[in-house]
């Protein structure tokens, strides 16, 4: 009864609303099975099965062997590995370059749409169509336009005078700096539409009196528009930065991990060490330590934004 | 007064061409693909790239039509799945949804938690397992365990809008039939459901996007016969130059259906896409 939201002014009969009461929490909690169903066995199961994995020496390619409980085995190993280092590294490369560059270019996007400009709409809807293309598409397109013998940027970039363009997947820093371009063009678009939305909701009044007060630009980004924005900012920042940690589609089109293991992502690496190499109960300890790294960064930042909603 | 209102049309001009600029740099490979797809191979890897051409349909005819072509079979195959997968959103989780926005029990807030981590955790944590369980069930390569798969992401999201639009419904329309004596579950399909079509809508768009789009639990899991589009696109990386306009026509063919849904609904889209991060 206590947990009653809103007491209806009209109630009927006692004994009535009593009845009412327990067949809605039958229908609520019958609602809610088919989820808690598939919630269980989609997350919390295979979860288990794979911690369970990781102390085992589960090999595909080795079918006869007997699979063995080996404890803290995998792990000792995986954090003695100096590729998995390098592949943690890449990740925190890739998550920051990702997630700086298209919030920088998203949030620089929304201060210039945010005015009155006719064929808002049209162009709102161009720079959705980015944000739809399939991430494996994506990945296609840009490894053709960033081939290094007939890709068209290579041609642009000669076309504007640098003579030797560079070989954009053969080293490790362009490499990279490909998937982070390529993800940055996909999804600048979507923080550009939540910042934007965010800058709409901005009372024109804090404009108008900081424009009375000769605010520049600058000082009015700085004072009004980002702590305004603060909570909404830690959302984008939250939902970009989960996704950025599951990059995985453009790795595997434009460079495979390499070259050598420049783009390997922690993700990348479990799935080549399960899926490639067959070693499933290595890539289950490396992927459960993803999964703890990723639960503590977005734990960290959902208190960030919940603090953050609280001053606003 | 003049110099300002000359510097207001000087900014007006720069806005503009700023727009111009961003909006052509995002819509170039978009541009760059479809021409790649109606030109011929000699013109694909042609140098200088050719930015006006005759267009062609052969790459189309080959992917569509050509004598046992497989590519009819993997959208097929893409559609089905992004089907079943919203179907399941949409009824496991749109129920779930709703009583999450009725009924406060003890420990909401941390199920809405686990419903969140679910749609965060990282593919390859859920995948590894997920390969291991379905295999031991003996289910590789059949679309139950694609959808299953696709459900695990797809449908923590689909909770997530579909709760936070049922919020936005008032409890006093459900507390009104019930008052003229309809029952709870009678309340909910006659009364709730009818007005929330827009949030189940915007949830049901996207898990079909999102399904359609997916590439790596579909890589893991799906075989020759339940190959999705996804796969069957990555297959043409590293493929030789003779196969690139076949490619971005399929490509095409993969993309053409997300793009109608921008132009015929986008207000739903945007909308889901937004859930729960704007109110």
């Amino acid at each position: 009864m206590a947990s009653r939201t809103t007491p209806t002014p009209a109630r009927p009969a006692r004994g009535g609303h009593l009845t009412t009461f327990r067949q809605e929490r039958r229908l609520y909690l019958l609602f809610l099975l088919p989820l808690v169903v598939l919630l269980v066995g989609l997350t919390l199961y295979p979860i288990a099965t794979s911690i369970y994995t990781s102390f085992t020496n589960l090999h595909l390619a080795r079918p006869n062997a007997p699979v063995r409980f080996i404890g803290l085995e995998q792990y000792r190993q995986m954090f003695a590995n100096e590729l998995f280092w390098t592949t943690f590294r890449n990740t925190l490369v890739m998550v920051t370059g990702a997630v700086s560059s298209q919030f920088l270019l998203g949030f620089g996007l929304a201060l210039l749409l945010d005015r009155e400009l006719p064929g808002i709409g049209i162009i709102r809807t161009i720079l959705l169509l980015p944000l739809m293309v399939t991430p494996v598409v994506a990945a296609l397109v840009w490894s053709l336009m960033l081939n290094p013998s007939t890709g068209v940027i290579n041609y642009l970039l000669m076309l504007v005078g640098w003579s030797e363009p560079p070989v954009w997947l053969g080293s490790g820093p362009l490499a990279m700096l490909s998937i982070i371009l390529v993800d940055a063009w996909q999804w600048t678009p979507f923080v550009m539409l939540l910042l934007l939305a965010g800058l709409q909701g901005i009372p024109k009044e804090f404009y108008e009196a900081a424009e009375l007060d000769g605010a520049t630009f600058l000082q009015r980004v700085w004072h009004i528009i980002l702590p305004m924005l603060k909570p909404l900012i830690g959302v984008v920042l939250l939902l970009r930065v989960m996704d950025a940690f599951k990059i995985f589609d453009k790795i595997y089109i434009l460079t495979a991990g390499g070259p050598g293991s420049a783009t390997e992502t922690v993700a990348f690496h479990a799935y080549r060490q399960g899926f490639g190499f067959f070693r499933m109960g290595y890539a289950s300890a490396i992927s459960m330590v993803l999964l703890v790294v990723v639960l503590v960064v977005s734990i960290v930042l959902i208190r960030q934004t919940q603090t953050g909603g609280e001053h606003a | 007064m003049s110099r300002g209102r000359s510097r207001k049309r000087f900014q007006r001009v720069a806005v503009w061409i700023t727009i111009a600029v961003v909006l052509i740099l995002f819509v170039f490979p978009i541009y760059w693909l479809f021409g790649m797809a109606l030109k011929q191979n000699v013109q694909i890897t042609s140098w200088p790239p050719q930015f006006v051409f005759r267009p062609t349909l052969e790459n189309f005819d080959y992917i569509l039509f050509s004598s046992g072509t497989p590519y009819l079979r993997y959208l097929r195959n893409s559609f089905m799945v992004a089907l079943a997968t919203t179907a399941l959103t949409i009824v496991a989780g749109g129920l779930g949804a709703y009583s999450l926005s009725r009924y406060r029990f003890r420990g909401r807030g941390l199920f809405m938690f686990w419903v969140l981590t679910a749609r965060i955790l990282p593919p390859v944590a859920i995948g590894i397992p997920l390969f291991l369980i379905i295999r031991n069930l003996g289910l590789l390569d059949t679309f139950v365990a694609v959808v299953l798969a696709h459900a695990a992401f797809i449908l923590p999201m689909g909770v997530w809008i579909m709760t936070s639009f049922f919020e936005t419904i008032p409890h006093d329309i459900e507390q009104a039939a019930k008052v003229d004596g309809a029952s709870p579950a009678q309340a909910f399909f006659y009364i709730t459901l009818p007005v929330s079509s827009p949030g189940i809508g915007a949830a049901a768009i996207l898990a079909f996007i999102f399904s359609w789009n997916e590439f790596f639990y579909s890589l893991v899991l799906t075989g020759s016969g339940t190959r999705t589009m996804t796969v069957a696109l990555a297959g043409f990386q590293g493929a030789l130059q003779l196969e690139w306009g076949y490619m971005s026509a399929a490509a095409v063919i993969t993309v053409l259906p997300l793009f109608m849904f921008v132009f015929l609904t986008q207000r739903l889209l945007v909308s889901g896409l937004t859930g729960g991060a704007l109110k």
